[in-house]
């Protein structure tokens, strides 16, 4: 898509990124930047695990699901799919034999 | 060699694990770790997942998972996660990883920062990915 087709806001939008991208790029080749990055990164990470944690105390305390409730139950339905897939592999082998 | 084949993998862990900056770049990581590239209707329907634990300074255990939800059950300690696009450029040395990650082009489950302070070690990957020919679906090979 040419320039002249893209509003305004989706040109800031591109230059912001070309220009943040830019910066990244420059902290990352030093390794104080990059030392500072991680760090940045790691804090966020672990603000947003607090969040969580507060969160599913309060979902919990109204009787809700969490989204750990919900990845508990994804990983129950990935263990019985997978079950399922090799038991199904078992009775082929059977069948052939 | 077709990307994301048991054969491709094993020649990319083959390359990776005969690097000498190897037990550096992994002391200190989370033990395992699995990348899925994201299904897409028309470039890679069925999509696919790989897995890989290290210990000892090398990779030790890796496999093509069968299918994407043997993640969930795996847990690994990190899960990258994205489209073939996105996956091509960043083995290709189009994209760099770091920003990928943070720009979310990239998906990355577990601890960043740890990966952040490797991103110097990006050469190990890049040299091993160099000696292995990667052909991409819709590629012809040549």
């Amino acid at each position: 898509m040419s320039d002249r087709r893209k509003g305004i806001s989706e040109i800031l939008l591109e230059q912001g990124v070309r220009v943040a991208s830019r910066a990244a790029r420059v902290v990352l080749e030093d390794p104080r930047g990059q030392e500072a990055l991680a760090a940045a990164v790691g804090a966020a990470q672990k603000g947003r695990r607090q969040l969580e944690e507060v969160q599913g105390k309060v979902l919990h305390a109204a009787g809700l699901p969490t989204k750990g409730d919900y990845d508990d139950v994804a990983k129950s339905m990935a263990r019985l799919k997978r079950k399922l897939r090799d038991l199904a592999k078992k009775v082929d082998e059977d069948r052939k034999r | 060699m077709l990307f994301a084949s048991p054969e491709w993998l094993e020649a990319v862990v083959r390359e990776v694990n005969g690097h000498a900056d190897l037990p550096r770049a992994l002391a200190g990581l989370g033990p395992d770790l699995a990348a899925v590239v994201e299904r897409d209707a028309t470039a890679f329907p069925r999509g696919a997942a790989a897995w890989g634990r290290h210990e000892g300074g090398r990779i030790v255990c890796w496999r093509i998972l069968e299918a994407e939800y043997d993640v969930l059950e795996l847990e690994p300690a990190y899960v990258v996660r994205a489209p073939l696009a996105v996956w091509r450029d960043l083995l290709r040395g189009r994209a760099d990883p770091i920003q990928a990650a943070l720009s979310g082009r990239l998906k990355v489950k577990g601890d960043l920062d740890g990966l952040v302070r490797r991103a110097g070690y990006r050469y190990i990957v890049d040299e091993a990915l160099r000696r292995v020919t990667t052909v991409f679906p819709g590629e012809v090979s040549g």
